[in-house]
């Protein structure tokens, strides 16, 4: 044992009283050898310290390399504690890994004497930069978790150099006074080492110990021993927990860390991390399957327990120190949505410093005030905005269930209405609380995205935000918006997001492209879902940008984000008309002042040097060509839709850009000021705090079919007007008004949209135009076999209302001013065999068993089952299993499941890219 | 320069945008054009010696249904076939028994007619039935002096409740009284105001009828105890043909206004000198109504031509040896004509007027329904009135149908009674 004795310089011996100083406490130095650390270089700095009372020096672990003769090999910690005789004052346990100052541990023991205490621990330092700090001593919750308080990367500037006592200090470099490790029964040799420490520290504490950082005593540590903690360390902290509480604390602590383990895995798989939930779920069966260890380990304890879990307490954080790193994480995302470069992430003392801080603050509080109304109210039922269907009920008919709209179809839906089932059932199946969130996302999404996508091409102004607002309420927008699309406010909010994912930024182009490119596909997908037509405007973005020597987009990209088009496929082909049938538009025009404002504020640009012209450019053409296409009124309502979004878009996108490009001269001030005018045109859309969506509440309006239903159910509903927008979704065109029947029991997302007119629907059409003529006085019999079992004309006075005044069978009942209601007491129930009446069951019906056929009120197709048939125009099927279902074929059962695919597919290379990066 | 260039072509997108106009919003189909429904809305009257027929005449054969409404709901129907004739009659007491109800004859087409034929003992009127309610209609020609009863009968054979206000006039001026304001005439029935008890004395009195929501068919009722009659109200206009058979008492023509102004009109007579112009004229008080005196033409068959300023409705009405009998006047002259109704009543004797106001020679045949052995061929000269006298005997109805377009009415005599009914033009007849 002159191993040490030889080397080292005693620090004491400079000590001008060393004839009669004491003689120093002896150590026994523990090396615990880390498989890939280099053992002799341990043991060298271990000889190399300038301590005179190193007994002997003792290895523990099974190391790689020869051991050198005067060092003792031991099988485990608690073996080497063990085996420490009284002459031993105290144990330095030192990782393999660690490399000491020289002085490391003469500091060690006298801050430890001087303190009077019973363990001290090292500062330890990152080994290979210039003094990061890795450990000073850290606190803990009372959930074990530690919390060491250093930043990332932080530099030790000596700035907590002082000797204090901690909840527990790293196992890097401990000095254990060997009694009380003997006392202790040593470290546990079931847990790794972080845990191992901690676990020792609370012990010692509650065994009347003390516990002090030393920070005079430095070690650079290598992290060979597995800087990551991984789920044993957790195990090992939960065990550590179970042996040092007394009951009263575990009877609550217990529950409650089941509980912050849950919202913590959860809430990272929020965040695309799975190993929080995998290590909570590992670290828990450890402990399950370790409990009669556990137990075992704390009567043990029991008997040297000096002092209550108060004293831990003294050195815990408080509350959940996870959930406060969550709460960070999630602050942080947030603050980066709005924050590209991170001045407040890095230092709250440059928030304001960063451009676009002041104008997301100003476009966050704006966007949230235009949405306003939805926190007291809801979302308005009008218009094309009306409520969701329940969750499994949408997914099942996006995923080729039956499509009720009208009389009923086998076309595909909107695509939205999968996304939207999808969320709600996300939310917990509340599909009106989803529906709320992820209107007032469009509000976030559209003002972040605008933002977001101006700074990836290079704007860091204030006004990239504002710009949002121009987004949600432009020239297109607000028209769409007002005539009750919320689907456009969507497809509106999720484009710039989507024409973002095309752009890399110039320091990345070659990472991430796996997941780039799912973000490309995902974003595709949901404008798909939410604006079909709006697919191809990134496509054009991208052309036009490439075009006039902008960025160019990355074309893997770019063809990704062209199967975002899969999810609207069948939408698409099964209703061609949504794209081509110009009478089936809205039938909006952008105001001409638009054009002129437009104009103002692009041309000042354009003649000024530099490459902002471009950008200025490509708004102004991509705005003046959407306003173009909508007015134009050539095609159907998704390119109208999309025409007024990408009016919009470019609007807000030349508004970015000038205000960003603000300038002094007269050209510049002109520019301007055409921007702001078309930034407050469009918060003047906003005002309503409904995001422009036109109050009202269809849904109650129509309550009555409900409320007054009688054994049939509340069946259809004959809505007839001529004015438009006086009914809710598409309308067909009638002879003299506009009509469409809806559910009795309130209409849903996927009644929106009409599919093409079957058999049924064009019975009906002629039925109505014997009634408009006022030849038929019995109506109500007309209308039986479409079972409306209610009509109301609204829109006021008309000549089919005072045709309706003189017939036989249509009972009026005097429910509202605004409009006329009549019963039909002859319709026929939507689904029954003559005798027993079925109810809806899922997209389907069920109903009492029974040897007829049962008749179902929707358009017959062949692939509704069991044994279809048609009648007339309506479908048969027979009543003997007591259902009736429908069951696609061919292409509508494909492509919905290519889509869900997608979107799975998508979210897989995401995580897997986030995972590689 | 490639700054200028870009200038240009957003200045021209601007312009383009400005000037390619906002395209035209989607519009609904054009409205169809109206039809009326082969339906017909008759006043019926059972009980207190009364009753009531109902005769229909179609031009195809067809089958047909009279239901008997009352009360809110149907309390009874028939069902019947026109057979090869196109005629039938439906006994209103083999339907059911109601006292005063209207009845909804469902009729084979829109060809065809109804008529109610009410009669009994002292009693004989007739009426062509409704076929198209009006949201306003005048109803003229009544009284209420001693011994006379007059009343108001509001039918509504619909599925919606119908409220009514009437507007009232009689010689003493605009007659007000709350009875008037927001009658409320519930689905399926029918409400009668008793104007003797509301308005006793009267000698002319004019009604005014105006729906405000709903549809009713509004008759009148009157009887001086010797004799009856019923009448329909008509719409309001400006240009009415009424026809004037001879009468050896009173016969007079009122015409009552609508206008809240006075209205000014004049009078063509057609007699037996052909036309005289100018005839008569005056003004009629504003919702009130003038009255033509013709006993001093009433030797022979008349017809007016009545063209007025403002919108204006003619009755007229008969009455000789305690016989009355009351109808409206015709808006149009047409080529086929039904007389539901005409020679119904046994034994009685039956007239038809018929009225050529046109510029050229009318030639009509006129048969009879159900046997058709009477088919009577009548030229009609230019602006000239023929009267066509049939034997008694028990038909149906008659049918008229001319090369060119002419009015009828027809009446019946049996003893001191007197019915009479303006015929219902026949489009594409």
């Amino acid at each position: 044992m002159s191993l040490c004795m030889t080397d080292v310089t005693p620090q004491v011996a400079e000590d001008p009283t060393s004839q009669t100083r004491p003689p120093a406490p002896r150590v026994k130095v523990i090396v615990m050898h880390t498989p890939g650390a280099d053992l002799d270089a341990a043991l060298a700095t271990v000889r190399r310290q300038v301590y005179e009372g190193v007994a002997t020096v003792e290895v523990v672990g099974e190391p790689d390399v020869e051991k050198p003769e005067d060092v003792v090999l031991r099988a485990n910690v608690a073996a080497a504690i063990a085996q420490s005789g009284p002459e031993i004052d105290y144990l330095w346990l030192v990782h393999s890994d660690a490399r000491p100052r020289p002085d490391a541990l003469s500091a060690l023991v006298s801050e430890v004497e001087r303190a009077n205490a019973s363990l001290g621990g090292s500062k330890v330092l990152v080994a290979g930069t210039k003094g990061e700090l890795e450990s000073i001593g850290s606190a803990t919750d009372v959930f074990g978790t530690p919390f060491s308080g250093l930043d990332d990367g932080e530099i030790d500037l000596q700035q907590y150099d002082v000797v204090r006592e901690v909840a527990f200090v790293s196992s890097v470099s401990m000095l254990v006074r060997r009694d009380l490790a003997q006392g202790l029964g040593g470290v546990d040799t079931n847990l790794r080492p972080g845990a191992a420490g901690q676990d020792f520290s609370q012990r010692v504490r509650l065994a009347g110990g003390r516990v002090v950082i030393v920070p005079s005593s430095e070690v650079f540590h290598q992290g060979r021993c597995g800087a990551t903690p991984g789920w044993r360390d957790q195990a090992g902290r939960y065990r550590a927990m179970l042996k040092a509480y007394r009951l009263v604390t575990l009877a609550w602590v217990i529950p409650f860390g089941l509980m912050v383990g849950l919202i913590d895995s959860i809430a990272n798989l929020i965040f695309l991390r799975w190993r929080p939930l995998v290590r909570f779920v590992a670290a828990t069966g450890w402990n399950l399957a370790y409990l009669p260890s556990t137990l075992l380990a704390r009567r043990r304890f029991r008997k040297v327990r000096a002092v209550g879990d108060e004293e831990l307490f003294r050195f815990q954080a408080r509350g959940s120190i996870r959930l406060r790193e969550l709460g960070t994480d999630l602050g942080d995302r947030l603050l980066f949505m709005f924050d590209e470069d991170h001045a407040l992430v890095r230092s709250t003392r440059r928030i304001w410093s960063s451009p676009g801080i002041w104008g997301a603050l100003l476009a966050g509080i704006i966007a949230f005030l235009s949405a306003r109304s939805f926190f007291f109210v809801g979302v308005p039922n009008t218009g094309f905005s009306l409520p969701f269907e329940a969750p499994t009920v949408a997914l099942s008919r996006f995923l080729g269930g039956w499509n009720e709209a009208g009389l009923g179809s086998a076309a595909a839906v909107h695509p939205s209405v999968g996304l939207t089932g999808l969320l709600s059932l996300i939310w917990f199946g509340h599909e009106g609380a989803a529906r709320t969130l992820i209107t007032l996302g469009f509000a976030l999404m559209g003002v972040v995205g605008m933002g977001r996508l101006a700074g990836r091409l290079g704007f860091r102004g204030p006004g990239r935000y504002l710009a949002g607002l121009v987004l949600l309420a432009g020239p297109g927008t607000a028209l769409a918006a007002g005539s009750g699309s919320w689907l456009a406010i969507g497809g509106a909010a999720i484009l710039p997001w989507s024409i973002r994912s095309l752009y890399v930024p110039g320091a990345d182009v070659e990472k991430g492209l796996l997941g780039r490119l799912g973000w490309a596909v995902l974003w595709s997908l949901l404008l798909a879902a939410f604006s079909p037509a709006l697919v191809v405007v990134p496509l054009v973005f991208a052309g036009v940008s490439a075009a006039l020597g902008w960025k160019r987009a990355s074309l893997p990209l770019v063809a990704a984000s062209l199967l975002g088009v899969v999810a609207a496929a069948g939408f698409l082909m099964d209703d061609p008309g949504w794209i081509l049938d110009d009478q089936r538009r809205f039938g909006l025009g952008v105001s001409v002042l638009w054009p002129v404002l437009l104009m103002v504020a692009t041309v000042p640009p354009l003649l000024m040097p530099g490459k902002t012209g471009r950008l200025v450019f490509m708004g102004a053409l991509l705005s003046l060509a959407g306003i173009f296409g909508a007015n134009a009124g050539l095609a159907g309502p998704g390119v109208e839709e999309a025409a007024l979004i990408l009016a919009s878009f470019g609007a807000a996108l030349l508004v970015a850009i000038v205000l960003d490009a603000f300038g002094r001269t007269p050209m510049q001030v002109l520019a301007t000021l055409s921007a702001i005018a078309m930034l407050l045109l469009s918060m003047g859309t906003l005002g309503d705090g409904r995001l422009g969506l036109p109050a009202g509440d269809d849904n109650a309006r129509f309550a009555f079919a409900s409320t007054l239903a009688g054994e049939g159910g509340p069946g259809r509903i004959l809505l007839i007007s001529e004015i438009r927008s006086e009914i809710p979704g598409e309308a067909r065109r009638g002879p003299g008004f506009w009509y469409r029947t809806l559910d009795g029991i309130g209409s849903t997302l996927d009644e929106a949209w009409l599919p093409p007119p079957g058999p049924g629907d064009e019975k009906l059409d002629i039925a109505l135009s014997r009634i408009a003529t006022g030849a038929e006085l019995r109506p109500g019999t007309l209308l039986a076999e479409f079972s409306v079992d209610w009509v109301d004309i609204s829109g006021g006075p008309s000549q089919l209302e005072r045709t309706l005044a003189s017939q036989l069978d249509l009972t009026p009942i005097p429910l509202d001013p605004g409009s006329s209601v009549f019963e039909n007491p002859a319709a026929l129930p939507l689904v029954t065999d003559g005798m027993e009446i079925w109810g809806r069951d899922g997209t389907g019906f069920a109903g009492d068993a029974t040897a007829d056929r049962v008749r179902i009120s929707m358009n017959y197709d062949p692939d509704w089952h069991p044994a279809s048939g048609p009648a007339d125009w309506a479908t048969t099927v027979s009543a003997e299993t007591g259902w009736a279902r429908y069951r696609p074929t061919g292409l509508n059962r494909v492509l919905p499941l290519v889509a869900a695919g997608l979107l799975l597919a998508s979210l897989v290379v995401i995580v897997v890219g986030r995972t590689r990066q | 320069m490639k700054g200028y260039l870009a200038v240009g072509v957003i200045t021209l997108l601007t312009v383009a945008t400005l000037l390619v106009p906002v395209a035209d919003s989607p519009a609904f189909k054009p409205a169809p054009g109206s039809a009326l429904p082969a339906v017909a809305v008759c006043p019926v009257e059972e009980g207190q010696g009364r009753a009531t027929a109902i005769g229909v005449i179609s031009s195809p054969n067809g089958t047909g249904e009279v239901t008997i409404f009352a009360g809110g709901g149907a309390t009874g129907s028939a069902n019947f076939d026109t057979g090869e004739p196109g005629s039938a009659t439906i006994s209103v007491v083999d339907v059911s028994a109601v006292g005063v109800a209207g009845a909804l004859a469902d009729l084979p087409d829109a060809a065809s007619a109804a008529a109610s034929v009410i009669s009994g003992s002292g009693y004989l009127a007739a009426e062509s039935c409704g076929a198209t309610p009006a949201s306003q209609s005048i109803l003229a020609g009544g009284s209420t002096l001693s011994g006379e009863n007059m009343d108001i009968q509001l039918m509504n054979p619909y599925a919606g409740d119908a409220t009514v206000d009437l507007t009232v006039w009689s010689e003493a001026g605009l007659e007000s009284d709350p009875s008037f304001d927001s009658v409320i005439v519930p689905a399926r029935s029918s409400a009668t105001l008793d104007l003797r008890e509301l308005l006793p004395g009267r000698e002319t009195i004019s009604v005014v009828i105006d729906v405000t929501s709903g549809s009713v068919i509004p008759v009148g009722r009157f009887s001086n105890g010797s004799d009856g009659a019923v009448w329909r109200a008509v719409p309001p206009a400006q240009e009415w043909l009424v026809l004037a058979p001879a009468s050896q008492g009173l016969s007079k023509v009122i015409i009552g206004t609508a206008a809240p102004a006075d209205v000014s009109y004049q009078i063509d007579l057609y007699g037996a000198d052909g036309l005289s112009e100018g005839f008569a004229e005056g003004v009629i008080p504003g919702r009130g109504a003038a009255t033509v005196d013709l006993t001093s033409l009433s030797t022979d068959a008349v017809a007016l031509r009545i063209i007025s300023t403002g919108p204006v409705a003619p009755f007229l009405r008969l009455e000789a040896d305690g016989g009355v009998a009351m109808t409206a006047g015709v808006e149009t002259a047409a080529t086929s004509w039904l007389m539901p109704g005409a020679g119904s009543a046994i034994g009685s004797a039956t007239r038809v007027v018929i009225l050529n106001s046109g510029l050229e020679d009318a030639t009509t045949l006129l048969t009879d329904r159900p046997k058709g052995t009477l088919e009577r061929e009548v030229l009609v000269p230019a602006s000239s009135v023929v009267v066509v006298d049939l034997a008694p005997g028990i038909l149906d109805g008659l049918s008229l149908d001319s090369d060119v377009p002419v009015a009828a009415l027809w009446m019946m005599q049996l003893g001191p009674l007197s019915a009479i009914a303006t015929g219902v033009p026949i489009e594409n007849g």
